[in-house]
């Protein structure tokens, strides 16, 4: 019995006092995580007098915009590397206390801002990072654009946080099926990506398949689908203070076509997705 | 050699097996109840004390939210005479004000600056600390979040309409004229607004004064839950003055525009 309780009971006495020690730490990093998460919800919204600028930029482009607001991490291009910078040292400083999903969300969460982040420099690197006040622009209406992939990626590691925290345990269990489940997940999508565009049978199950039971938050964000749109947005931010979009438009298909492939050039000199 | 061993076993009296028997049980029962208490009672106690410290930083959370709030309700009074041009905009706009010698309202409605600052900071740190709110909490929290943050669209409203009128936001006339307006909310919406804050005050001190180690539920994001007309959030902000009002504030809030676009000109 002495030696039961001296080695066994002990021995698991120190381990669970480090488990939850751990598990605070644990704590810790979620409410950090909650902290960066919660800067989405920090919105502004454009001076009125440029509104309708932003209004008829954006009526371009088909994409759900349900209010004028954008998260003030996209207000300029310093708050936005500010944001960027800190949420990649949170997931460097605070990785090894993340679970799966927190982990694979956040991942996903820094894939996208990384996206944005190569787009966003490139248009900074055509501009000389001389002209703020057309970078910046580009900064908010990006905000503007993609606020709504922002939400879900909000609510997404929101629900995983919350998950978390409703019922704590001293460690975490292993997501063995879990793993085995987003592989076979992610082989499929592939697969069925490779079929989405085609208009026969085979395309027609892929996109059943993918859009009903395979949706990826990142894969299928508004970014992602609409890059090339975000580049054209982009193209007319780099003309406006020669053109309007309508003068633009307006031009001679010739002079057009030049003006695009000179932007077109520079640009993907300068991209380096 | 064996039989040898059997009749040994034999001629022991049975009070000695029972002894043993008994040892036996005792021992492995002692094994059997120290493993459970080190395996499952620590983990158990430990996850306690953790849920323990998890409720000591909630209460922190909630004490800091209390005392915001608590601030909101300070109440000041102001006379007839100062308020009269601001009682004859409300009355214009058919809002039943009783003449009285002195008007009460919240402190907060003096100064629309300092206002719409707390409101956004008390605003942020209930965003930041969200994931320690037990339920009761959280739901009063989202109800008075949408709530108090319509006070902040008046206000956009108001700026926007002086940038219309081309007429520089930051100017002493125009925010003159804001503080009259935010006067005139904290005239009409005083008992709304002081209801929303004692509802909260009351969930926070019901919270704080049952402690338990409960946490919110996983939070729900659809669409029914926060936009349509029958959600929780919706039925619980429809009855308020400030939403069933909301035209006729609007309507003055233009009045107050108009009003700091002419004192400028």
């Amino acid at each position: 019995m002495g030696w039961f309780a001296s080695r066994y009971q002990k021995r698991k006495e120190v381990e669970i006092k480090i488990k939850g020690n751990l598990l605070q730490k644990r704590l810790t990093t979620l409410g950090k995580v909650n902290h960066i998460n919660s800067e989405i919800y920090h919105t502004i919204a454009p001076p009125i007098l440029i509104q309708p600028d932003y209004i008829s930029l954006l009526n371009k482009f088909d994409f759900p915009i349900y209010e004028l607001e954008y998260s003030k991490f996209f207000d300029n291009e310093t708050a936005f590397d500010d944001y960027y910078s800190k949420l990649g040292q949170l997931i460097i400083d605070e990785h090894i206390f993340f679970d799966y999903d927190i982990d694979r969300h956040l991942s996903e969460y820094q894939n996208y801002l990384t996206e944005i982040k190569l787009l966003l420099d490139a248009f900074c690197d055509v501009e000389h990072n001389e002209n703020t006040d057309k970078i910046n622009n580009a900064y908010k209406c990006f905000g503007l654009l993609f606020q709504h992939d922002l939400r879900r990626f909000y609510a997404i590691i929101d629900l995983s946080i919350a998950k978390q925290i409703r019922k704590i345990s001293l460690a975490y269990k292993d997501q063995y099926f879990k793993r085995i489940y987003n592989n076979i997940h992610y082989k499929l999508s592939l697969l069925s990506e490779k079929h989405l565009k085609e208009q026969n049978i085979k395309g027609k199950i892929s996109r059943k398949i993918y859009y009903n039971y395979l949706y990826s938050h990142y894969g299928n964000s508004i970014l992602l689908q609409n890059v090339e749109y975000a580049i054209v947005l982009l193209m007319y931010i780099h003309y406006s203070d020669k053109y309007t979009i309508q003068q633009f438009e307006d031009l001679p298909e010739e002079k057009k076509s030049e003006l695009i492939k000179t932007f077109d050039v520079q640009f993907r000199m300068n991209y380096h997705a | 050699m064996l039989e040898k061993i059997i009749f040994f076993f034999n001629s022991i009296p049975p009070y000695i097996g029972e002894g043993i028997i008994a040892l036996v049980i005792t021992i492995f029962g002692g094994l059997i109840v120290g493993y459970f208490t080190s395996k499952y009672f620590a983990r158990a106690s430990e996850i306690i004390r953790v849920e323990g410290l998890l409720l000591e930083k909630k209460i922190t959370i909630y004490k800091a939210i209390y005392s915001r709030v608590e601030a909101l309700n300070q109440l000041t009074s102001l006379n007839y005479t100062e308020v009269a041009p601001i009682l004859k905009i409300i009355k214009e706009k058919g809002f039943p004000i009783s003449e009285e010698r002195n008007y009460q309202l919240p402190e907060i409605f003096l100064n629309s600056g300092k206002f719409c600052k707390t409101v956004l900071e008390l605003d942020e740190y209930i965003a930041e600390n969200r994931l320690f709110f037990d339920e009761a909490v959280f739901q009063q929290l989202l109800i008075f979040q949408n709530y108090i943050i319509v006070y902040n669209r008046f206000h956009v409203i108001y700026t926007e309409g002086i940038q219309i009128g081309t007429t520089e936001v930051d100017n002493k006339i125009v925010n003159k004229v804001e503080n009259g307006m935010f006067i005139a909310l904290g005239i009409i919406l005083s008992d709304d607004f002081l209801k929303q804050t004692t509802d909260l005050l009351s969930s926070l001190r019901y919270s704080i004064n049952n402690i338990s180690l409960k946490r919110r539920k996983v939070p729900n994001y659809s669409y029914e839950y926060f936009n349509d007309e029958n959600s929780f959030l919706m039925q619980r902000l429809k009855d308020t003055a400030i939403i069933k009002e909301r035209e006729k504030i609007t309507m003055m809030i233009s009045d107050f525009c108009a009003l700091a676009v002419i004192g400028n000109m």
